[in-house]
Parts: C-alpha cells; structure tokens; sequence
C-alpha cells in the first residue's frame, strides 16, 4: 500500500459519483435528490463534481504505473469503487434530505422505488416504507391475515409505466 | 497461422508510429490507454443508466442489463485468467521496438483482458438499450485502439478477447431471463429501500 494510490481513486469515485448521482436527479426529474432546487444548476454542479474528479486525478501525478507498483489490481479497482460508489450514494441522500427536509411532508409516498423520490426525501421515503412493512409483520402475527397489497414493490417492475 | 501473425505484427506497428508525433495527442492516449479513465468512465455509464426511465418498467429493463453487465464483465475476467494459465503470448513491445504510454506487464497478451471487460459489459447493455451500448462499444473499442497503439496487445489479442466478452453477456443476458424471478426479487429488494 506504500505509495499506493488507492485514497486517491477512492476519492475519485467519490467525488464523480457524488456529481453523477446530481446529473442522473437532475436528468430524471428525481427531485428527493437533488441537492439545489433547479434542476439546470443541479446538472451543472454534477457535471463540475465529476469532470473536476477526473481533471484533479489525472493532472495531479502520473496514474500509468503498474499493478505490482502503485497501481491498482483489477480486484482493488473493483472493490473501491463500490467503496466509493457506495459512499457518495450514502452522502448524497443525507445532504440531499437535509436539503429536502419538507419534501413529501404533507403525504406519505404512494408508491416505492426511485419514483417516491420525486416527491419525498430519501429518509422521510425509507422511514415511511420501514414502518408500513414492520406494520404488515405485525398484522401478520396478530390475524394470520396477510395485508392488502398498498405498496406493490415487485408488482411495479412488470407494470405500465 | 504465419500470415495472420505477420499482418497482427504489421498492424502493431504502424499504429505504434503514430506516438511521438504529438504531444496534446500523446497526452490525451496515455488518458486512453491508462487503467482507470475508459473503464471508470464505462462504469459511470452503467450507473447513471441504472436511474434512466421515466417509469418503473422502462428503469427495470436498464436495471436488468446493468446487472447482466457487472456479471458478464466478471466472468469475462475469470475465462481470460484460466485461458492465461495455459496460453501464453508475449507483448508486442518485447518483440518489437515499440514506444510504450503504459508501463510494461508481463503477464499474457493474448487474450486481451481489456477487451473481454469492455466488450462485456457494453454488449450487455447493447442488448438492452441500442444508443446507450453503442456509445460503451465506441469507449471500449477506443480503450483497446489505444492499447495497441501503446504496443501492449496484438489486434488478435482484442479480437478474442472481444469474442469471449462478448459471448459471454450473451450468455449471461439469456440465463438471467432464464433464472427469473429471481432478477426481479434483486430489483424488488432495491425498490423496498428506494433504490431502483
């Protein structure tokens, strides 16, 4: 790991997928993600974030050395970026529920996935699909009964759209 | 077998002519050529194409071939690494004089792992999504152009490991409508947390 530069591609990772999580919000109207109201300027500060990554990783130093040098294994490419990947995705849902504090405070989301984000915050959407399961569990111990189905998770894949 | 050797070789070469040439050109290759901006760049593809879709079935289907991709793409890897245990085929560099933009590996050229990871992938999503594999097609095809610019594979080199990436996000992309529900079940348990 010596001279190794693995921070450095983790935070490459980071950082572009930070701003390719604001393009993709941006792009897709997914505003519970978006961390600026305007969706041009979401866009925008998604695109600096991940050109301004790659800018900063390859003008910083030379990146062409070997897997046995400095260099990075396939296996260690692989894993950081699910590191790092995994670490924007987490970043960017808590600044942009914070961000989006009121979104989706009037009505719980009416339905799952990504598409409750267009009109809730991720934690408000989470905390909402959280209790309504823990809420079937418990109906379920208590009648035998299973509930109605008001939250099609599965159903919606092969659905209209 | 000599003939095709011989125009692999010829083709190496007159590729490998071009670096040198320019300094802008040469600066923007060793980009191309290095191991992390194509295939960080074809990553970033898939991922921004995992949230593309105006509606749960149309997200679904990109979600599908995401998947597809990230498991074709490893096992692409694996068929080259046991191919390397018994094929052995020195670089173009070794044999040649060739300037280099990379450094230089001593493991196998032939087959090219860089293609067999890039041709996986993006024929994965080619199957799903024409215009977003195209434009994975053009990256890898690029990422492997440079390669053998750089005098590390023969183009026979990425020929087969194209052919082996290739086949095998075909391979994939049937067994995974084969083994349904079980994608359907992955994508389900990425909706409960508002992810997919």
């Amino acid at each position: 790991m010596d001279g190794s530069f693995i921070l450095d591609y983790f935070l490459l990772v980071f950082a572009a997928s930070c701003g390719l999580y604001q393009m993709a919000a941006a792009y897709n109207r997914i505003k519970g993600l978006m961390v600026l109201q305007s969706r041009g300027l979401t866009f925008v500060l998604g695109l600096i974030l991940w050109v301004g990554a790659f800018v900063w990783f390859f003008v910083s130093e030379p990146r062409n050395a070997p897997d046995t040098g400095a260099g990075l294994t396939g296996n260690e490419q692989f894993g950081y970026f699910f590191a790092g990947g995994g670490a924007g995705l987490a970043v960017t849902l808590a600044v942009s529920s914070l961000r989006n504090w009121n979104m989706g405070k009037a009505a719980s989301p009416r339905v799952c996935g990504l598409d409750s984000l267009r009109d809730s915050n991720y934690l408000r959407a989470i905390y909402w699909s959280l209790t309504h399961f823990l809420g079937s569990v418990r109906d379920f111990r208590k009648t035998g009964i299973k509930r109605r189905e008001t939250y099609p998770v599965g159903s919606q894949l092969h659905g209209e759209d | 077998m000599e003939t095709v050797l011989a125009v692999d070789a010829m083709i190496a070469a007159w590729l490998n002519q071009g670096i040198g040439r320019s300094a802008l050109l040469d600066g923007l290759a060793s980009v191309a050529v290095s191991d992390y901006f194509i295939p960080l760049t074809m990553c970033f593809w898939m991922l921004g194409l995992w949230f593309r879709g105006e509606g749960p079935q149309t997200r679904g289907h990109h979600q599908r071939a995401v998947l597809a991709a990230a498991i074709s793409l490893g096992f692409a890897n694996l068929v080259v690494l046991i191919l390397n245990q018994y094929l052995f085929r020195e670089r173009p560099f070794v044999s040649m004089e060739l300037a280099n933009l990379l450094y230089e590996p001593t493991d196998s050229s032939f087959p090219a792992n860089p293609a067999a990871v890039a041709f996986a992938a993006a024929t994965a999503i080619w199957l799903a999504n024409r215009g977003a594999g195209l434009a994975l097609l053009g990256l890898g095809a690029a990422w492997c152009l440079a390669r053998v610019a750089s005098g590390l594979f023969y183009p026979t080199d990425i020929l087969a490991g194209a052919l082996i990436g290739s086949g095998m996000a075909w391979l994939i992309t049937v067994g995974m409508r084969r083994i349904e529900p079980m994608p359907t079940w992955v994508l389900a348990g990425a909706r409960f947390f508002h992810l997919a």
